[in-house]
């Protein structure tokens, strides 16, 4: 995944989105290639499955393929985008509410298993991000991963900015619980 | 206490973990792309769904309203008990024809008059009759009106 100024990144959406308000559909899977991924990534941890994720990343590209508009003329784009992929998450989330239950019971078992599998520090760093509730989570994919401003997450989640803060901070405080007892056995090891 | 300064670590070993975090497959790309030209071409369907229907409702409304822009006569003189004709454009009154422009002279069955005012009794009235249809000096309506 290459890693572009948040200005640079920007300019290359708007730039998608005037293609695609021009030529149509067809200019569709330049946009896909520059954010799929990382819309995907952020996708992943509100509904916590890459299958819906993949479903909301689709429901985005077909809501800005038929406005794109909207996303040429957004201050921010790449923080449109990704308010548009979070509502689409949760409104997927929204509908599956009823098979919700199955889905934490294969969370929990899941979560025993990895304890045995997981060796790999990357995979124990996204388990346990995993585990942080929704709204944390978000926040540190949002400022770690997408390298945004705490007024810029802000501004996707619907929240003040003194809120994501704090949320951050609770965040970075249990996954420094959950990661510390791996660290000291690295240490030990 | 909580301190931000403790754990730069901790942020780039989250950073690091954020490559390749979520691996799109194969066919999600083809899939997207489908999808976005299928909803494109639903829209254009219904596009031009609303447009026909737009159309057609025009249509149907003018036809409907063609009719009410012609003059119609509501109630015309020649009917029975009504001596003008008025004429009307929807429910709008245009106009009401004066009674002078009525020019056909009322024909008074005399006999007929006189056979009625017999049967009713009124014999005062019956000799005004017989004196008008003599003397040709209007009609019945203009008896009555005189009071005689």
């Amino acid at each position: 995944m290459e890693k572009l100024s948040p200005a640079k990144f920007a300019a290359q959406i708007r730039c998608c989105a005037n293609d695609l308000q021009d030529h149509g559909v067809d200019c569709l899977g330049s946009l896909y290639d520059l954010t799929a991924q990382r819309l995907l990534r952020y996708a992943v941890t509100v509904t916590r499955n890459s299958s819906d994720a993949e479903d909301a990343i689709q429901a985005t590209m077909v809501r800005i393929a038929m406005r794109p508009k909207i996303l040429a003329t957004a201050q921010q784009p790449w923080a449109y985008l990704l308010r548009v992929a979070r509502n689409e998450a949760l409104r997927i989330l929204q509908k599956r509410k009823p098979l919700q239950i199955f889905a934490q019971c294969r969370q929990l078992w899941s979560r025993d298993s990895e304890i045995v599998e997981e060796n790999d520090q990357a995979q124990v760093v996204r388990r346990a991000l995993k585990r942080l509730p929704a709204n944390q989570s978000e926040v540190v994919v949002l400022k770690i991963w997408e390298d945004m401003t705490f007024a810029e997450i802000a501004s996707v989640l619907d929240e003040s900015p003194n809120t994501v803060a704090s949320r951050y901070r609770y965040a970075l405080q249990k996954l420094d619980n959950y990661l510390r007892p791996m660290t000291h056995e690295d240490i030990n090891v | 206490m909580f301190e931000f300064e403790d754990h730069h670590s901790l942020e780039d070993k989250i950073l690091k973990a954020g490559e390749g975090a979520a691996p799109l497959h194969g066919g999600h790309r083809l899939r997207v792309l489908a999808a976005a030209k299928q909803a494109q071409s639903r829209r254009a369907q219904r596009r031009a769904l609303v447009t026909c229907g737009t159309l057609f409702l025009m249509f149907t409304l003018l036809f409907l309203t063609r009719d009410s822009g012609t003059v119609k006569q509501m109630a015309a003189k020649s009917d029975a008990g009504w001596s003008k004709t008025i004429y009307t454009k929807g429910s709008q009154v245009l106009g009401i024809s004066s009674p002078a422009s009525q020019q056909a002279p009322a024909l008074t069955d005399w006999n007929s008059v006189q056979s009625t005012l017999k049967q009713s009794g009124e014999w005062g009235l019956v000799d005004a009759v017989v004196r008008f249809r003599n003397e040709r000096a209007g009609t019945i309506e203009q008896i009555f009106n005189r009071g005689d």
